[in-house]
């Protein structure tokens, strides 16, 4: 059969009309839609979680995959008043950029009973979010590459660690905090970034990665022997038979804190309030820290025995060290454009 | 069979060191798709080149993994409308800036390349706003819009391109033995562009599968395409999952040459 130009016409017609149909109409969809990071948290999250609270309200479900930047961007194109799901989770980072745009509802144990069973450093500013998930960053080491491990953050710029060292860039929040860190041990405060980039300067070169579970391979490998990287990532090697270990740094560990707010112009947000409680309901919490290591915010979670080796318990989480991001964005223009154009 | 001169000369050193050159050349293009593809089929855990072993898991894997299967499939859906509906649109804006003559024509191509011309980002941004405003923000639709957008310069170069190629006597010949405007284009001047309309509307189909920026800002509430679950995928899980999936892609790719030899053949579309 020879293939004609009337004949291309006709598929490509076809097919346009084949692909138009039944696409499904996202934005008017009357599933309940909340987000989540991808990889093995979409996963786990549309399999084990999802399902549950979906039948708790009688609704279908779907989840938008993406990452903080981006859900911002769409929040402020999209304004407070029409925003695009009832319930959001984000970095406390991010949530701050918009904490105070009036986009969130202010949150309590009236609207989330839940919340009433929380640790106190999970009640965000303004009490526009709680932290759901909270992600402890310790020090990873691999046994077989280090005779001595490091104690705390402070020993990175031990000689003994120079070229074995892997850390993020600074793009992540995790390497703003290392450098906010830095600034008040080595210099005059946090907000001593000069001080801060001239530290990590003299740990260079080191790789410089975007996400925490991006060290992991590298690690694996044996490229870098010492990292900052979330608990889950070492268990998940553990598993694997590769040498590794860790400590909680003696001056603190640092943690990620997702929080979960509410959009109060969401005409749907009472379900966005049942999902925030649902989120921090001691089972869920429970079944974060048994699957992802997952430090559980509600007190009221008894950690099993298998758990108790792990940072995860509420006296520990409770100790970590904090920043008020509100003051951290404001400080990170300038440390992000002096870490570029030095390290 | 005598050997072609090179652009260097005939010398046999000028010989040698032009063939360096060009396998130089094919190793900087394939090495990545090499690798890539190489890793896909390891049977260790993490991407890695040399594959450990031998194994298909992963791409057992990608098709276990409904979001990927999932977000492909809005990849190509959205790649073929963009080929579609920017090789009509390309082709209609090539046959109007043909017909404008001097400084209005000019002005007329530069316009239809702006979406090259200004950053993706800044279009995007832009665009979202747009979108928002009319109500398509964030929907299947304003991300077809999006893609359309930055697929079109594509299609319109090589569709131009090829209608610059046909003697405007040919028209003029067909009007002349009373053919309409439509007969004229329909059985003198599209079967000479079609080696251009072909390969403009694979250009835009590849385009649009491979956007990630303009995606990232408008994908759909709860969708998202291929480039951007992969990236997601390996945010979070730096596994060989992705190089199946890349690998797919590259396949796609050849499907989309093969695609233009069975149509109008390599050499003329190029």
């Amino acid at each position: 059969m020879n293939f004609t130009r009337r004949s291309f016409l006709q598929t490509s017609a076809g097919l346009a009309g084949l692909a138009a149909f039944d696409l499904p109409a996202f934005a008017q969809s009357d599933k309940f839609i909340v987000n989540m990071f991808g990889g093995r948290w979409e996963d786990d999250w549309r399999k084990f979680v999802m399902p549950k609270f979906a039948k708790q309200i009688g609704k279908p479900f779907d989840l938008d995959i993406g990452l903080g930047m981006g859900w911002i961007s769409n929040f402020r194109a999209a304004g407070p008043d029409r925003p695009p799901f009832p319930a959001v989770m984000l970095n406390e980072k991010y949530t701050a950029m918009i904490r105070n745009d009036g986009f969130f509802e202010e949150l309590t144990p009236a609207l989330v009973p839940n919340m009433a069973d929380l640790i106190e450093p999970a009640i965000l500013k303004g009490k526009t979010a709680v932290t759901g998930m909270l992600a402890p960053l310790v020090l990873a080491y691999r046994k077989d590459m280090v005779d001595r491990p490091p104690k705390g953050w402070a020993d990175l710029w031990d000689a003994r660690f120079r070229g074995k060292l892997g850390l993020y860039k600074i793009t992540n929040s995790a390497a703003t905090m290392m450098a906010l860190w830095a600034g008040e041990h080595f210099g005059s405060g946090r907000s001593d970034v000069a001080t801060a980039v001239a530290k990590f300067k003299e740990l260079a070169p080191f790789p410089q990665i975007g996400y925490s579970a991006q060290l992991t391979p590298l690690m694996t490998q044996g490229q870098i022997a010492v990292a900052p990287i979330d608990i889950g990532e070492v268990k998940a090697m553990q598993e694997q038979g590769i040498p590794v270990d860790y400590v909680v740094p003696a001056e603190g560990m640092f943690v990620f804190d997702h929080s979960f707010s509410v959009f109060k112009s969401h005409p749907n947000k009472k379900l966005g309030e049942d999902y925030i409680n649902f989120v921090l309901s001691p089972e869920i919490q429970l079944w974060m820290a048994e699957n992802w290591l997952i430090a559980p915010t509600n007190k009221t979670v008894k950690l099993p025995a298998s758990l108790q080796k792990w940072p995860l318990q509420a006296d520990v989480v409770s100790k970590a060290i904090r920043f008020d991001w509100d003051e951290t964005l404001a400080l990170i223009p300038k440390l992000n454009d002096l870490w570029d154009r030095t390290i | 069979m005598t050997a072609a001169a090179t652009p260097f000369g005939d010398a046999p050193a000028a010989r040698y060191g032009f063939g360096l050159l060009v396998v130089l050349l094919y190793v900087f293009l394939l090495a990545p798709l090499v690798t890539i593809v190489g890793a896909s089929f390891t049977s260790g855990m993490l991407i890695e080149f040399p594959p450990r072993g031998f194994s298909l898991q992963w791409y057992g894997q990608f098709f276990q993994r409904d979001n990927l299967v999932a977000a492909l499939l809005v990849s190509l859906r959205v790649g073929l409308i963009t080929a579609v509906v920017t090789s009509i649109m390309a082709m209609m804006a090539a046959l109007a800036g043909q017909a404008m003559a001097g400084k209005l024509g000019g002005w007329f191509q530069i316009g239809m390349v702006l979406p090259l011309l200004v950053p993706e980002l800044l279009t995007g941004v832009g665009l979202l706003f747009f979108l928002y405003k009319i109500g398509l923000g964030r929907s299947l639709l304003g991300l077809q819009i999006g893609h359309i957008l930055m697929s079109f310069p594509y299609a319109y170069v090589s569709i131009s391109a090829a209608l610059r190629q046909v003697p405007p006597s040919l028209g003029e010949a067909s009007s002349s033995l009373g053919a309409t405007g439509w007969q004229t284009f329909r059985l003198v001047t599209l079967p000479l562009v079609r080696p251009g309309l072909v390969m403009g509307a694979i250009f835009a189909f590849i385009n649009s599968f491979d956007l990630y920026t303009m995606s990232l800002l408008l994908k759909p509430v709860g969708g998202t395409t291929l480039p951007l679950a992969l990236f997601d995928f390996l945010t979070y899980e730096f596994k060989p999952t992705a190089a199946a999936a890349a690998t797919l892609s590259i396949l796609l790719a050849l499907v989309g040459v093969a695609l233009v030899q069975r149509l109008v053949g390599l050499q003329r579309a190029f």
